[in-house]
């Protein structure tokens, strides 16, 4: 009896609770009521097809659920602090990119980001995670798209006169890092989610995605496009010695590459992959 | 204090619910439908966060049971301090709900449509 509007339910009723554990416990004991229910429903007269969906409506709304999980945990110092760690680590994000605008710091702001992400202190659930980049993503997924536009222009940057040369090389650098750790932290969160959750990808994920890959796309077009075409301007030997810039421009060369196979890659995958519902996990007390 | 005369119904129903013996979420708002005659019904949105909240709280103790051919359940039972808790917020109701509708019931009751008491 289980259909895919009873799982995308259950995620969301269960997106206010920082523990994993304790969320996949809600979640299956929703999902216990919701077969109950539905049985009994059946049994008043109800038809198989028609069960589940009544079921579900009785259930009531998914976010007033949430709501009342965060509500009943609010004097939880610990959960407040996880509810609220994914909204403010999407900031930390963006103050983040902005930092790692600065060519040489990218790698050492995305391992910081991780860092602060996976090992200190209380996490936010998998859910909550999947929850906030899935609300964020698919509901401006107009936003990405004019992104991975903005992305392919700024990538394309040698054609612009030298007088506007510096900023758009700190904007298309911010962008690209920006976009790698999110992107990255986005195919993470999911993954883990997939594993801990309910089992489901988000089909936002692939849009998420494609929308930075087109933008890293475009970048790397703007690399290859000045690889055949020197500019005197060569934004990368301004800033460095020869050798340096030519190393610089390697890791991002390479670095362009594996983010964008490695996206193309995920989004066939998940294109791919089966999303039918998993059943959750027997739980263990 | 005035907002906190009656012990919260919900809970009350719980722990009331639990008193005879142990039951998963769903047989205790069935229970509570049927025991009220369909008049009240404990909505899941309240449920599942207060069994949650009663089981920290150290009021109610559960287990996951598994029944043949059915998918696993999480059953709750009272705990002593529970149990405790019912006797205590089951006085309190006795005691003041009929207080409280005295005090509704006052000069007649509630005002008519000019709003009036008659």
């Amino acid at each position: 009896m289980l259909t895919a509007d009873w799982f995308d339910y259950l995620e969301e009723a269960t997106a206010t609770i920082a523990s994993n554990q304790e969320a996949r416990q809600v979640r299956q004991e929703l999902l216990s009521h919701l077969e109950s229910l539905a049985w009994d429903l059946q049994q008043e007269g109800w038809s198989e097809a028609q069960a589940p969906a009544e079921a579900l409506r009785r259930l009531g709304d998914a976010q007033l659920l949430a709501q009342a999980f965060r509500e009943s945990r609010s004097n939880d110092q610990r959960f407040a602090w996880g509810w609220w760690a994914a909204a403010w680590t999407v900031l930390a994000l963006s103050a983040i990119g902005v930092v790692g605008s600065l060519e040489f710091l990218i790698p050492a702001t995305v391992a910081v980001l991780f860092l602060a992400i996976f090992y200190f202190g209380p996490q936010p659930s998998w859910t909550q995670w999947v929850t906030v980049i899935r609300h964020t993503f698919l509901t401006h997924w107009r936003l990405f798209v004019a992104g991975g536009v903005v992305g392919a222009i700024w990538g394309l940057k040698p054609w612009w006169p030298g007088s506007v040369h510096l900023i758009p090389q700190r904007v298309s650098l911010g962008a690209l890092g920006l976009g790698f750790a999110v992107t990255l932290w986005a195919l993470i969160a999911e993954w883990r989610h997939a594993r801990h959750g309910t089992g489901r990808w988000s089909p936002g994920l692939s849009a998420l995605g494609l929308g930075m890959t087109a933008s890293i796309v475009g970048c790397g077009l703007g690399h290859a496009w000045y690889a055949l075409w020197p500019h005197p301007m060569n934004w990368r030997l301004n800033w460095y010695p020869v050798s340096w810039g030519h190393l610089m421009g390697l890791v991002m060369d390479v670095y362009t590459a594996i983010v964008f196979v490695g996206s193309s890659i995920m989004a066939f995958l998940i294109k791919l992959w089966p999303q039918a519902p998993a059943v959750p996990e027997r739980v263990e007390e | 204090m005035v907002d906190t005369i009656l012990p919260s119904i919900p809970r009350l129903l719980v722990l009331r619910s639990l008193a005879d013996q142990s039951r998963h979420g769903y047989a205790i708002a069935r229970w509570v439908e049927n025991a009220s005659n369909g008049v009240l019904t404990l909505k899941e949105g309240t449920l599942y966060p207060l069994l949650h909240l009663m089981e920290r709280e150290g009021l109610l103790e559960s287990a996951w049971v598994k029944t043949e051919g059915a998918r696993p359940a999480k059953w709750y039972r009272l705990t002593p301090k529970g149990l405790d808790r019912l006797r205590t917020d089951y006085q309190e109701w006795a005691e003041r709900a009929p207080k409280i509708d005295q005090i509704l019931a006052h000069r007649g009751g509630m005002p008519d449509a000019y709003g009036r008491l008659v």
